[in-house]
C-alpha cells in the first residue's frame, strides 16, 4: 500500500517538476536525462506557416506543436554540491523547433546559507525563472505533451536568461525572492535598454488529506526592438514559408503579474483528486514598427489554465481548460498596417481545451496522450498526441525541488 | 459536444468575458476625399499640402497629359514618352524630345508614382512630383517639350483657346487663373493618381491561391529568397525599396549601383550618366540609380537608366553574373569588378527553368487594368 501511496505521490507531483533543484549531497555528481517524444496527428499551423496568435506579440521559444513526430524534450542535466553552501547547475537540452539547436539551458552557482531564517539561497548564472512553474518546468513532467497558452503567449514557454537570484527557499512553507535578469528571455530584449526582473512568493500547506501549493507573482520586462525571434533571427527571410511574417518589433514595458495554485485531495491511498490553475494578466505600453512604420501600442491581456485531474495508481487523467484575452490599442498614422503586419487584429478570445491521460509504466518511463480542441487561430481544430516520456536518474541522488 | 459550453463551465472566471479585441485610432491616415483606387492592405500615398487631391484636377492633368500642344511646336505630349499600354514606359532605349534631342536615359514607367521619394533616376533632391513635371516641360538639356521664355505665352494661349480646358480648370482651380502654376499641379494630380495594384499577384494576395501559376510561384519563391536577394532592393507592397507613404515616420531614399559598367577599371559609369554621381560629384555615388518598382515590369523593357538591357533574362542574367561584362566597345569593361557595386549583387547560381519562373513571377506583376483603363487613357481621343 506505501508503494501505491508513493507512486501516487509521484504522478501527482510531476507537473509541478521544475528545471532546477538544489543538490544535497556534498561531492557527489547528480546526473539526470529526460527524453520527450510525441506523435500529433496534425500541428498547431501547417508546416509551411508560423503560429501567430492574433492580438498577440509572441516570441521566445514558443514553437507550434507539430504535425507528426517530434522531440519535445531532450536534456542532460548535472547537478553538483561543492560543499555545506555551494553548489552547481548545468543543463544542456533541446527542443524541436524551427532551427533549435541544442544549447545550454543552465550554467548557475548557488550559494546556500542561513538555516536559521531561510534557508537563504543566491543564485547566479543562466537559469530559468523561478517566478512561475508554467516557464520552468519539464516538457516531460507534464500530463499533457502542449505547454500552457498562457506561458506560450506572454513568456514564450520558457525563461532562459543570464541572471541572479535572491530568495528564502523553504519547501515546507513560505518562500519568496527576487530575480533580476539580463534581458534575453522573452519578452524583454537583452540589450542595454533592455532587462527584466520579477518577485515571487509561494507557499506550502499540508493538513491531512489535503495539501495546498499557491504562489504569485510580478514581472517587469523593458524591450527595445524586440522582433519575434522564433522567425526572425539568423537573418531568416525565407524559412518556413515562401514570404516570411512581416518583422515589426516592439519597444516598451511589459508589466506581468499572476497566481498559481495546486490543490491536492488525496482521496484514497492510491486515488488522488487535484485542481491546478494559473492566471496571468499583461499590460503592456510601447510602441511597435518596422524600418519606416511607427505606432503606439497599449495592450492589456490575460490568460487562464484550469486542470482538473486525477491520479488512480499509476494511471493519471486531466482536462485543461485555456483562453486568453487580448485586447490592443493601437494609435498612430501607421496603426492599422502595422496591426495587421503584427498580427494584432482579433475578434475572438483563444482557447484551447484538452483531455490527457498519463500511464507511469516504470518509475522512470511513462507513456502519455491527449486530445486537443485548439482554437488558438480562431477556427477549432482537433488534433491527437501520443508519446512516451523517460525521465532517469542516471545517479543515485536527493535534492530539493525549489518551487511547490 | 457543446465545446464551448464545456470550456464554459471550466473556466467561469473568464466565460462572461467580452471578445479579444484591437482597436485602431489612425488619425484618419487612411482616409482621403480622392478615390485613389488601392487595395485593401496598401496604405495611402502622401498628397503635398500646396496640391491635394482631387478628382477634378486629376481628369484634367489626364487632358494635359494627352495634349501636344503643350509643347513648343505642338509634336509632343507627356503621353509621347509615357504609353499607357507600356505601363507608362514608351518601349525605346531613349525617348526623343520636341527638337529632336534625344533623351540621355530610358524613359520611366509611371506606375504607382505617388508612393515614390524621389523621381528621378539619380538626383536625391527631387521629391515632388510638381518639381519633376517642370523639368520635361521647360529643360534645355535636353530639350523635351521646349517650352521656354520665347514661346511660354503662346503655348499657353493655346490652352487658353481650348474651350474643353476652361470648365476642368475651373473645377479643379476654383477662382484661380489658368497658369502654368495650375497646369503642373494638374499634370501632378493625374500622375499621382496612377496607382496600379490589380496584378495576378494582387489576386493571389488576396487569397485567390490560383492566381498565380506554379512557375510564378516557384519564381516567387526564388524572388524571395537570400540566394537571389531580389527583395532587398524590390521588397514591399510597390516592389521597390525606395518608397514613401502617409503611414511612414523614416523615409529612406536608396540608390544601388548594379554594376552595369567600369570603363575605367575604376567604377566608371558613361557620361552623363552616372547617377547621383551626376548630382553630387562624390566618387562614391557613381552609378547609384533609383530601383524602379517591378509592377508591370514585364511591359516596359528595355530596361536600366539608360535602356541597355533589352529583355528581362538578360537582367536576371547581369545580376546572377554579379554585373554586366561588356567585352567591346566604348563602354568595354567588367562591371563585376565595379568597387561601388552595392553589396548584394554578389552573383547566384540559376538554372534556365529557374530564369523562366522567375520572369513568370514577373510577369504576374503585370496589371492589365492599368494597362487599359479608360480613367487613364487619352480623353482626345472620339471612340
Amino acid at each position: 500500500m506505501k508503494r501505491v501511496f508513493l507512486l501516487t505521490m509521484l504522478l501527482a507531483g510531476s507537473g509541478h517538476v521544475c528545471a532546477h533543484s538544489i543538490p544535497t549531497e556534498i561531492g557527489r555528481p547528480q546526473l539526470d536525462a529526460t527524453l520527450a517524444v510525441t506523435a500529433r496527428t496534425d500541428g498547431a499551423v501547417a508546416s509551411d506557416e508560423y503560429w501567430r496568435i492574433p492580438g498577440v506579440m509572441m516570441g521566445g521559444h514558443a514553437w507550434p506543436a507539430q504535425r507528426g513526430i517530434s522531440m519535445d524534450e531532450l536534456s542532460l542535466s548535472l547537478a553538483y554540491r561543492i560543499d555545506e553552501n555551494l553548489f552547481a547547475v548545468i543543463k544542456a537540452a533541446q527542443h524541436d523547433g524551427h532551427d533549435d539547436s541544442p544549447s545550454i539551458e543552465h550554467a548557475w552557482v548557488g550559494y546556500v546559507c542561513c538555516d536559521s531564517v531561510g534557508p537563504l539561497v543566491i543564485e547566479a548564472g543562466r537559469m530559468s525563472a523561478a517566478f512561475t512553474p508554467s516557464v520552468s518546468e519539464h516538457s516531460g513532467a507534464r500530463i499533457f505533451s502542449d505547454a500552457s497558452l498562457p506561458a506560450d503567449a506572454f513568456l514564450g514557454r520558457h525563461f532562459h536568461d543570464q541572471g541572479i537570484r535572491f530568495w528564502r527557499h523553504n519547501p515546507q512553507a513560505l518562500s519568496f525572492g527576487m530575480e533580476l535578469w539580463q534581458g534575453d528571455a522573452f519578452p524583454a530584449s537583452g540589450d542595454e535598454d533592455g532587462g527584466s526582473a520579477d518577485v515571487f512568493a509561494f507557499i506550502n500547506h499540508q493538513r491531512g488529506r489535503l495539501s495546498v501549493q499557491t504562489g504569485v507573482w510580478a514581472l517587469f520586462a523593458r524591450a527595445n526592438e524586440r522582433p519575434d525571434h522564433r522567425y526572425t533571427e539568423d537573418h531568416t527571410h525565407g524559412g518556413i514559408g515562401a514570404v516570411p511574417p512581416p518583422d515589426v518589433r516592439f519597444t516598451g514595458d511589459s508589466l506581468l503579474g499572476g497566481i498559481h495554485a495546486l490543490i491536492g485531495w488525496q482521496v484514497r491511498s492510491d486515488i488522488r483528486a487535484a485542481l491546478r490553475m494559473e492566471w496571468m494578466q499583461v499590460e503592456a505600453d510601447g510602441v511597435i514598427e518596422d524600418a519606416t512604420r511607427r505606432a503606439t501600442i497599449d495592450s492589456q491581456y490575460s490568460g487562464i489554465v484550469v486542470q482538473p485531474e486525477v491520479t488512480i495508481g499509476r494511471h493519471a487523467l486531466a482536462l485543461r481548460a485555456e483562453q486568453l484575452v487580448l485586447d490592443n490599442h493601437v494609435t498612430g498614422a501607421a496603426a492599422l498596417p502595422l496591426s495587421e503586419d503584427a498580427n494584432l487584429i482579433n475578434g475572438h478570445n483563444p482557447w484551447r481545451l484538452g483531455i490527457g491521460w498519463r500511464w507511469q509504466w516504470r518509475d522512470t518511463f511513462a507513456l502519455r496522450a491527449d486530445l486537443t480542441r485548439d482554437a488558438t487561430l480562431g477556427d477549432a481544430e482537433n488534433r491527437a498526441a501520443m508519446g512516451i516520456v523517460w525521465h532517469q536518474p542516471l545517479t543515485g541522488q536527493r535534492r530539493h525541488q525549489h518551487n511547490p | 459536444m457543446d465545446w464551448r459550453l464545456l470550456i464554459a463551465l471550466l473556466l467561469p472566471l473568464l466565460s462572461g468575458c467580452p471578445e479579444s479585441t484591437t482597436t485602431i485610432d489612425d488619425g484618419n491616415a487612411l482616409r482621403s476625399e480622392f478615390d485613389w483606387q488601392v487595395r485593401a492592405g496598401i496604405p495611402l500615398p502622401v498628397e503635398p499640402a500646396d496640391n491635394q487631391m482631387s478628382e477634378a484636377k486629376f481628369q484634367l492633368g489626364r487632358h494635359l497629359f494627352y495634349d501636344a500642344r503643350l509643347s513648343s511646336n505642338e509634336t509632343i505630349s507627356c503621353s509621347s514618352c509615357h504609353h499607357q499600354d507600356k505601363a507608362f514606359a514608351d518601349g525605346r532605349i531613349a525617348a526623343r524630345g520636341a527638337t529632336g534631342e534625344l533623351h540621355p536615359r530610358n524613359s520611366q514607367a509611371l506606375v504607382n508614382i505617388a508612393y515614390n521619394p524621389t523621381l528621378t533616376w539619380g538626383n536625391p533632391s527631387l521629391r515632388s512630383i510638381e518639381q519633376q513635371v517642370f523639368i520635361p516641360l521647360f529643360g534645355e538639356t535636353p530639350i523635351e517639350h521646349g517650352i521656354s521664355d520665347a514661346n511660354q505665352e503662346l503655348v499657353l494661349n493655346r490652352i487658353l483657346a481650348e474651350p474643353v480646358y476652361a470648365p476642368l480648370f475651373s473645377a479643379a482651380f476654383p477662382e484661380q487663373p489658368i497658369s502654368y502654376d495650375t497646369i503642373i499641379k494638374a499634370l501632378a494630380s493625374f500622375v499621382r493618381g496612377m496607382t496600379s495594384f490589380s496584378s495576378d499577384f494582387d489576386r493571389y494576395e488576396q487569397g485567390d491561391g490560383s492566381a498565380l501559376s506554379e512557375s510564378a510561384k516557384n519564381g516567387m519563391a526564388l524572388f524571395f529568397s537570400e540566394q537571389l536577394e531580389c527583395f532587398h532592393c524590390h521588397g514591399g507592397y510597390n516592389f521597390t525599396d525606395s518608397v514613401q507613404d502617409r503611414t511612414m515616420f523614416l523615409v529612406d531614399r536608396p540608390f544601388h549601383n548594379t554594376g552595369l559598367y567600369n570603363i575605367d577599371g575604376l567604377g566608371g559609369y558613361p557620361e552623363p550618366n552616372t547617377g547621383v554621381h551626376e548630382v553630387t560629384g562624390r566618387a562614391g555615388d557613381m552609378g547609384r540609380f533609383r530601383a524602379p518598382s517591378l509592377r508591370n515590369i514585364a511591359v516596359t523593357a528595355p530596361y536600366m537608366h539608360d535602356g541597355s538591357v533589352a529583355t528581362l533574362e538578360d537582367a536576371i542574367r547581369n545580376y546572377a553574373a554579379g554585373g554586366r561584362n561588356i567585352t567591346a566597345g566604348p563602354n568595354a569593361g567588367d562591371g563585376r569588378m565595379n568597387p561601388y557595386k552595392d553589396g548584394f549583387i554578389s552573383g547566384f547560381s540559376i538554372t534556365d527553368d529557374q530564369i523562366n519562373d522567375l520572369i513568370a513571377f514577373l510577369q504576374s506583376l503585370t496589371d492589365d487594368e492599368f494597362l487599359t483603363s479608360a480613367r487613364f487613357a487619352d480623353p482626345w481621343v472620339t471612340p
